[in-house]
């Protein structure tokens, strides 16, 4: 079963750190054949969505982004080691299931 | 196609049949002109930002029948809105580091679309009817327009109707039943070369006299009796020479020039005010309002920009840890920042018109503007402070790329260890060309005249201080009675 990830970016008007490359590290983290990560389309159902906020605002508008098992907001690269472990937790527990 | 892309925005500008002259000489092709070329990149630059993820959340909105638009077409719908237009402008100066020239447009827009609805209201006319499909038509083919205010004006102590010459100030010189004719100019056009279609708007305000003088229209930039006369930028040869390094910044820029308009006809449903002269105060209120909290994000965005090459001459030159260096980049940022803080300030307290779109607060958007009339000054002052001498004595990449004269450039402006005495030299001529180059145009003379000259924001920032109220406030605290 492949996780699939919401990637969705605030507007990164006044950024304090480089989000894309924020993401690559998170993705780099995961084999790409069971943990997908895409840029969010609105009315799709995702298993999971990173918020890469630009700064402490978060700004981002999630209104139209669907998740079935919650949001992570990251603000700075400090929000990278969280997102992992979220997101192998989620994997394990959905192994689980399955 | 609500949405272009880059390059579909370079192939649509491609098919209009602009009438341009620089130099004496027709242009035919202002992609191929190395010195209009950087300007239309900085447009293109607010297409492609619009097509990127991590940009997409402030470069789109909702446009008017639900469709995903560029916000540089963007009708305003809340506070929220006119804070995402100032963060949005921000960026924009970010990524280019040069005026991108949408702002105009977008800033008109959102002043027709209000003051059509209240002559409407009073009148019975159908303005806004006309402008609302007009707007259509624009988000829904991702349109850049030139906003036209700035007319000619002549001698400035007489009204339009009282020049010695008529068209000192765009007026209708027919009126037929099919439409009017319209003959004049609009002075320091920023981005028409740039642009599909040229927004017209009164000037200033009129009396019952200057009847032919209070209209507003839109009609394509090329439509026929339209003249585009580039303006001169300083330094703006040094992008006819080849070199990308003396230019300062080889990838963006703007323009500006003088439009002319030569009897241009201007059908029906192209006209948003035509005669009702008490509304051109409202129009030219609500366009300049708009427009000085857009420097609240514009001029932000490029001072990002020239910090950043300031801290980098000061790394290169080998004093980012001198201590009066450090306190000069603070004061930048503070100037930088306190002009978004206004930006941000007059956006979060705007209100809604009668027509439902979102309004700047206008007392602190022309704060705002009187603070960008000083502070970008004195953040190139800083820059200028920090970089040094380099800046303006620097010699040409092609010397510096000549092998015998290379190594004496290499020798004797060598500065810190391990940094390229090119991008040491390519750093000087970025504060150059913000400073007192090509780009200069945008960040400090525009931020000094640019809608409008200080002494405009001041007669606002009077008229709306309440100076009643607040002696009332001083007579209550010591008890003095009426």
């Amino acid at each position: 079963m492949k996780i699939i990830i919401g990637v969705k970016y605030c507007g990164g008007c006044n950024v304090s750190y480089d989000r894309t490359e924020v993401l690559k590290k998170i993705e780099s983290a995961f084999d790409e054949s069971k943990v997908m990560f895409e840029n969010v389309k609105e009315n799709m159902l995702y298993d999971y969505v990173l918020i890469l906020n630009g700064c402490l605002s978060q700004c981002a508008d999630i209104s139209k982004i669907n998740s079935k098992y919650g949001f992570l907001s990251i603000v700075s690269p400090d929000g990278i080691k969280e997102a992992c472990e979220n997101i192998r937790i989620l994997s394990l527990s959905l192994k689980e299931q399955i | 196609m609500a949405l272009m892309t880059g390059e579909q925005y370079l192939e649509s500008i491609r098919k209009l049949n602009m009438n341009i002259y620089m130099f004496g000489e027709k242009i035919k092709n202002a992609e191929s002109s190395p010195i209009l070329r950087p300007s239309l990149n900085s447009v293109k630059a607010t297409y492609d930002l619009a097509q990127m993820p991590e940009y997409e959340d402030i470069m789109t909105a909702t446009g008017l029948n639900g469709e995903k638009i560029n916000r540089f077409t963007h009708i305003h719908r809340s506070q929220e809105d006119l804070i995402k237009k100032v963060k949005m402008q921000r960026l924009c100066g970010k990524k280019t580091g040069a005026c991108f020239q949408r702002c105009v447009g977008f800033d008109a827009f959102n002043a027709v679309y209000s003051t059509t609805f209240e002559i409407d209201d009073k009148y019975g006319t159908h303005y806004h009817e006309n402008f609302r499909k007009y707007m259509e038509l624009v988000q829904g083919r991702d349109y850049t327009v030139d906003g036209a205010m700035t007319d000619g004006k002549g001698d400035r102590s007489l009204s339009p109707s009282k020049q010695p010459d008529p068209d000192s100030y765009l007026h209708v010189v027919e009126r037929r039943p099919d439409g009017v004719v319209v003959r004049g100019a609009k002075v320091h056009q920023t981005g028409i070369t740039n642009s599909h279609e040229v927004l017209v708007m009164p000037t200033c305000a009129m009396k019952p006299e200057d009847k032919d003088y209070a209209i507003s229209f839109a009609v394509p930039t090329d439509s026929k009796g339209i003249t585009i006369i580039v303006g001169r930028q300083s330094c703006d040869t040094r992008k006819l020479e080849g070199s990308s390094i003396d230019t300062g910044n080889p990838k963006f820029g703007g323009m500006e020039a003088l439009v002319v308009f030569d009897n241009v006809f201007v059908p029906n449903d192209r006209i948003f005010l035509n005669g009702e002269t008490e509304f051109a105060t409202m129009l030219v209120e609500r366009f300049s309002g708009y427009h000085r909290q857009s420097y609240g994000g514009c001029k932000v965005g490029v001072g990002d920009v020239l910090i950043g090459a300031a801290a980098l001459a000061a790394d290169y030159n080998g004093v980012p840890k001198a201590s009066h260096i450090k306190d000069k980049l603070i004061e930048m940022v503070h100037l930088n920042e306190t002009l978004y803080a206004c930006g941000i300030a007059c956006s979060a307290e705007g209100s809604k018109t009668k027509s439902g779109n979102y309004l700047i607060d206008l007392m602190l958007a022309n704060v705002c503007k009187q603070n960008v009339t000083r502070f970008p000054y004195d953040i190139a002052r800083l820059a200028q402070d920090i970089a040094g001498g380099l800046v303006v004595t620097a010699p040409s990449e092609k010397d510096l790329k000549d092998e015998k004269l290379g190594a004496y450039i290499e020798k004797y402006f060598c500065g810190a260890a391990g940094v390229k005495t090119e991008d040491r030299i390519k750093i000087m001529r970025l504060i150059e060309n913000l400073t007192l180059g090509t780009a200069a145009v945008g960040y400090l003379t525009e931020s000094l005249h640019g809608a409008g000259s200080p002494q405009a924001q001041r007669i606002m920032i009077s008229r709306q201080s309440h100076m009643d109220e607040k002696k009332k406030l001083a007579k209550a605290i010591v008890d003095i009675k009426d």
